[in-house]
C-alpha cells in the first residue's frame, strides 16, 4: 500500500510541488528567521562568549545596576581587591568597557602616521581594557598577531570585519583598505598603534570592538573617578560557582554571575526591551501559517480529487487503517522532501554571508525546532483530509 | 411479502453446481431518517447460485446498487437473511467484513476507477497489495493476468494511454486477480460502444464465471442481456421478477 500511496502522490506532479512548496516555504521562512534572530540575540553577549572560549572565565562581578552588557557601570578598583579576598577564588583580573572615539586616519604616506584631518573619519568604538599583565578576556581567534601584541606600547587589537568596514581607512586613491598591522589610529586623542587583527564573534551593535590594556583604556576612556567595569573570576579547583558567587555577593554587595548567565541575562534584556522578539516573532508565525495554508489547502484538495480512488479502494477490501496509513506516508513524505529543500533554500540565504557582517551561525536547535513546526503543519494539513477519508463511504464508487 | 406482490421465477439457480452463491431472504435497507427518510430495499429475495451470471435490471432509484452493495459487504442490511458462499455478514463486524471482501469480492465498476497514476499491471496488482503481498511479486501476477484478458502488451501503459475497453479489461482483470468467489458488476458495459461492450462480456463469462463462482451484473443495458443465466427486475426495491431470458421480460 504504501507504493500505492507513494504513485498517487507524485503522480499528480502539480500537486504534489504545490504541496511541497507550501512545506518548503514555511521551512525557509522559519529557519532563515529564527537564525537571524537567534544570531542576533547570539551577538547581544559576542563579548562575553569570546572572553570565556578564551580564558575560561567562570564568573563575572558587576555593579548591581547593570543591566547588559554594554550598561557597564563603573565600579571602585577597590572591588577588584574584595573580589580576589573572597576564598573560592583562583584568580580575578579588571576588565573596563566603555565606548569612546576613535579616529580613522587616511593612512598619510605610509609611515603609520595620523592623517591630516581633512579626510579623517571618526567613529565610536567599544574600548574593552584587559589586564595588563594577564590579558585575560581578550579575543578567542586572531587572523593577524596575538593576544600578546597589547604588551606592545600604546597597542589595540581591531576586529578582522570592523577593520574592512568601520575602521576603513582611505587607500589614497579614493577607496578605503583595513589599517595594517603598525598602523597608526587614534583613540579619543590620543595615539594607538594596531599591533593585531582578530577575528570576534560578531557583536549585536555596529560599534567596532577596541581590545587594549586596561590601564590604556582607563587613560583614553572619558575621565571618571571609577574606571572598573567588570572583574573577572576564576574558581580555586574543587569551588562550588553558586557558593563562591554567593560569598562574593555577600561580602562584595555586587552583583556575581556565572559566565554564560550574564550572556543570558544581556540576551533577556534585549528580548524585554526591543520589538526584536515580536517582530520576529510576528515573522515565524506568519511563515508557519502560510505554510499551513498553502500546504493544508493544497494537500486537502489532493485527497479531495483522489477520494474516489480511495472509495475504490475501500470498496476492494482497504481498511481505515491502510487508508489512513497511506495518507500519513504521504503526508510525511512531503514534509520531509518540503523540510530538506526548505533548510537547502535558508542555507541557500545564509550560506553567501559567511565571512562577512553579515554572518550569522545556523544551530542544530534551530533545524530541530523548524522540524517540529514543519510536523505540526503537515499534521494540521492532512487531519482534515485524513477526517474526509475516515467517513468515506466506498458505495461512493457506483455512483456515477 | 405475499406471492400476489412479488413474481419471483420459483426455478433454481441456472449454471454451475447448482449450489447457492447468495441468498437474500426479506432484505431491506433504507437511508436518512425522519422526512428524509428513503426505503432503498423493501424486503429482497433473492438467490444467485455458484457459476451463475446474473443480470439485475430495473429504472433508475430501484435499488439495483444499493442491493449489489449490501450483498457485497459494503453497506449493513436493516433487516433481513444474507448469505454469501455461506458466510452470514450480519455475524461480521465492520473491519471483518472489509477484510473478507477484500479476499471474497471482485469490482468492475462503470467509471473503471482505475488509479490514473498506476500503470495497468500496477492497476491490477491492487487488491493482491491490499491483501498483503508484495509489490514486484503482485505486479508480476498482474501482468499474467493482463495476458489473460489480452492486453499482455500493454502492462506498462497508464490508464490515460488506454481505450474504454482496455480500460474496462484492465479492470477486469484487478476485479479477478486475487480469486475471488463473487465478482460484481455495476454498469460495466455503460461506457462503452456495443462491440466493445459484447467484447467485455464475452470476457467476463469466459474468464471470470467458474462453477465455484457467482457474477452478478447491474446494467441498464439491454444489448448485454442474452449473455445472463438469468435476469431479476427490480422495482421500488423489490426484485418482482426473476427470468431466465430477455424475452420474458418482454425485451427482445
Amino acid at each position: 500500500m504504501n507504493f500505492i500511496a507513494l504513485k498517487m502522490l507524485v503522480g499528480d506532479r502539480a500537486k504534489y510541488l504545490g504541496i511541497v512548496f507550501g512545506v518548503t516555504l514555511a521551512t525557509m521562512l522559519v529557519v532563515h528567521q529564527v537564525t537571524i534572530f537567534t544570531g542576533l540575540m547570539a551577538r547581544t553577549w559576542s563579548v562575553v562568549r569570546d572572553l570565556r572560549d578564551s580564558s575560561g572565565v567562570e564568573l563575572i562581578v558587576a555593579d548591581p545596576a547593570t543591566e547588559f552588557l554594554n550598561d557597564a557601570k563603573p565600579m571602585s578598583e577597590t572591588a577588584l581587591a574584595r573580589v580576589r579576598s573572597v576564598a573560592g577564588v583562583a584568580w580575578a583580573v579588571p576588565m573596563s568597557f566603555n565606548s569612546v572615539r576613535a579616529r580613522i586616519g587616511t593612512g598619510g604616506a605610509g609611515d603609520g602616521a595620523v592623517g591630516d584631518g581633512r579626510r579623517d573619519r571618526f567613529r565610536t568604538c567599544i574600548v574593552v581594557g584587559l589586564d595588563d599583565t594577564t590579558l585575560i578576556g581578550g579575543p578567542a581567534r586572531f587572523v593577524e598577531g596575538s593576544l600578546a601584541a597589547l604588551r606592545g606600547p600604546d597597542a589595540v587589537i581591531i576586529d578582522r570585519l570592523d577593520s574592512l568596514q568601520l575602521l576603513a581607512v582611505s587607500d589614497g586613491a579614493g577607496g578605503r583598505r583595513p589599517p595594517r598591522v603598525g598602523e597608526v589610529v587614534e583613540i579619543n586623542d590620543h595615539r594607538a598603534v594596531v599591533g593585531a587583527i582578530s577575528d570576534n564573534t560578531r557583536p549585536f551593535l555596529s560599534q567596532p570592538i577596541v581590545y587594549t590594556t586596561y590601564s590604556n583604556a582607563r587613560r583614553w576612556a572619558p575621565t571618571e573617578r571609577r574606571g572598573l567595569s567588570y572583574v573577572l573570576v576564576k574558581l580555586k579547583e574543587g569551588a562550588a560557582a553558586d557558593a563562591v558567587g554567593a560569598s562574593l555577593e555577600a561580602q562584595t554587595g555586587l552583583a556575581v554571575y556565572e559566565t554564560s548567565a550574564f550572556g543570558f541575562k544581556t540576551v533577556g534584556y534585549f528580548l524585554r526591551n526591543t520589538g526584536i522578539p515580536v517582530n520576529f516573532g510576528i515573522t515565524i508565525i506568519l511563515g508557519c501559517v502560510v505554510g499551513i495554508a498553502i500546504s493544508g489547502q493544497t494537500f486537502y484538495l489532493f485527497v479531495l480529487d483522489n477520494l474516489k480512488q480511495l472509495a475504490a479502494l475501500k470498496a476492494m477490501g482497504a481498511t481505515n487503517l491502510q487508508l489512513l496509513g497511506m495518507t500519513g506516508l504521504q503526508a510525511a513524505l512531503v514534509g520531509v522532501v518540503g523540510y530538506g529543500l526548505g533548510v537547502l533554500g535558508a542555507l541557500g540565504l545564509i550560506l553567501p554571508f559567511k565571512g562577512t557582517e553579515l554572518e550569522f551561525t545556523l544551530y542544530w536547535q534551530v533545524l530541530g525546532l523548524a522540524a517540529l513546526a514543519i510536523t505540526g503543519i503537515v499534521a494540521l494539513a492532512s487531519v482534515l483530509s485524513l477526517r474526509r477519508v475516515l467517513s468515506l463511504e466506498p458505495a461512493v464508487v457506483f455512483k456515477g | 411479502m405475499s406471492s400476489t406482490t412479488q413474481q419471483i421465477n420459483a426455478t433454481t439457480p441456472a449454471g454451475g453446481n447448482g449450489r447457492p452463491a447468495v441468498v437474500c431472504r426479506g432484505i431491506t435497507k433504507h437511508y436518512g431518517s425522519g422526512e428524509s427518510k428513503v426505503i432503498a430495499l423493501r424486503g429482497v429475495d433473492l438467490t444467485i447460485g455458484q457459476g451463475e451470471l446474473m443480470m439485475m435490471v430495473g429504472p433508475s432509484g430501484c435499488g439495483k446498487t444499493t442491493l449489489i452493495s449490501v450483498i457485497a459487504g459494503i453497506l449493513d442490511r436493516d433487516a433481513g437473511e444474507l448469505s454469501v458462499f455461506g458466510q452470514d455478514l450480519a455475524t461480521l463486524s465492520q473491519r471483518q467484513r472489509t477484510l473478507w471482501r477484500g479476499k471474497n469480492v471482485g469490482f468492475v465498476f462503470q467509471q473503471f476507477n482505475l488509479l490514473p497514476t498506476l500503470n495497468a499491471a500496477e492497476n491490477v496488482a491492487v487488491p493482491l497489495m491490499i491483501l498483503g503481498e508484495g509489490r514486484s511479486s503482485a505486479v508480476k501476477k498482474g501482468r499474467d493476468m493482463l495476458a489473460r484478458v489480452g492486453l499482455g502488451e500493454r502492462h506498462k501503459s497508464l490508464p490515460s494511454q488506454l481505450s474504454g475497453g482496455q480500460q474496462q479489461r484492465v479492470a477486469i482483470a484487478r476485479a479477478l486477480i486475487h480469486g475471488p468467489r463473487l465478482i460484481v458488476c455495476d454498469e460495466p458495459t455503460s461506457a462503452l460502444d456495443h462491440e466493445t461492450g459484447h467484447v467485455i462480456l464475452r470476457l467476463l463469462k469466459n474468464v471470470a464465471l467458474q462453477e465455484d463462482r457467482a457474477l452478478v451484473i447491474v446494467t441498464h443495458d439491454q444489448r448485454i442481456f442474452g449473455f445472463a443465466d438469468r435476469i431479476a427486475r427490480m422495482d421500488d426495491g423489490r426484485v418482482d421478477k426473476v427470468v431466465g431470458s430477455a424475452a420474458e421480460l418482454g425485451i427482445e
